[in-house]
């Protein structure tokens, strides 16, 4: 048990199971705001949480269950640059549709 | 067997530069990113386009599912991470334990969106509903085929650990990795279509 508690990967799942909850709470209230009839809208300050938090959150899967941080350089490279260009997009395509 | 593999304080017994599993699942794994990306990001050209339906649809999902979901998976992840680990330390009994809890995470996160999709269904919210119910159960129905296929091949894990005189580590790494790149795009999903309204 004790080396359960002291191992990486248990670390890994209790900051990802956190940040999953962070991300939650930045979702739902009390940062809702109803804009029309049933809608509901996040603050800008979640909306950017959200998608960073999210980043992070596959950047540990990939790194450290998934080992991409002992892999080549070349799939490094290619987490690294879809990180951020499909994060960076989203939240762009997000901010465009507001 | 290493000090460092025995204190399981990290993943050891690997040399650097090493992909787990073998070249094509990483193949898949990568092409199946690029997809699901592309579908997303046409998700979200329509989310732009029909900002206050698709609005009006999101508040409909159930946040409490979608959290739970996403919990059950991220731990999935974790036993997956876990067993490769078992794994490489020659302890293949546990290694198949930490597999049968992967899968048996893996059915659950099955049930619960079954639970999910009836329930919107119960409400008369189906896939012709409108353009957002037509992306959210595309969406999470592929990705469901794809927690399935996983399923499949933790059985074949499980058995390869269980049966072998030798069990091959690679086919265990292509197992977990199979599992993390499931738990990897259900965070992407939950994100964009759960959350991000």
């Amino acid at each position: 048990m004790t080396l359960l508690v002291r191992n990486k990967l248990t670390l890994v799942w209790v900051l990802l199971s956190g940040s999953t909850v962070l991300s939650w709470w930045f979702g739902t209230t009390p940062n809702v705001n109803a804009v029309s009839a049933g809608a509901v809208q996040i603050t800008a300050v979640s909306a950017v949480a959200i998608c960073l938090i999210a980043l992070l959150k596959c950047g540990m899967v990939l790194w450290h269950f998934m080992e991409v941080q002992g892999a080549p350089t070349w799939l490094r490279l290619v987490c690294t640059a879809w990180l951020y260009a499909f994060f960076g997009t989203a939240l762009g395509l997000y901010v465009w549709a507001q | 067997m290493t000090t460092a593999a025995t204190a399981g304080v990290d993943i050891g017994g690997k040399r650097a530069g090493h992909v787990p599993g073998e070249r094509a699942i990483w193949l898949f794994v990568l092409g199946d990113m690029v997809i699901f990306s592309a579908y997303l990001i046409i998700y979200l050209f329509y989310r732009g386009w029909n900002l206050e339906q698709f609005q009006q649809s999101q508040a409909l999902l159930s946040q409490r599912f979608g959290l739970l979901n996403t919990l059950v998976l991220i731990t999935s992840s974790w036993f997956a991470a876990l067993a490769v680990q078992a794994a490489r330390q020659g302890n293949h009994a546990r290694a198949a334990n930490l597999i049968a809890l992967c899968g048996a995470s893996g059915i659950l996160f099955c049930l619960i969106k079954t639970f999910e999709w009836s329930s919107k269904i119960g409400q008369g919210l189906t896939i012709e509903t409108d353009e957002f119910f037509g992306f959210y159960y595309m969406l999470t129905g592929t990705h469901l085929y794809h927690v399935v296929m996983g399923l499949g091949l933790l059985v074949m894990v499980w058995r390869e650990l269980k049966t072998a005189a030798q069990p091959r580590m690679s086919q265990v790494e292509i197992g977990a990795t199979f599992s993390h790149m499931v738990d990897l795009l259900w965070i992407v999903i939950y994100a964009l279509v759960y959350l991000l309204r």
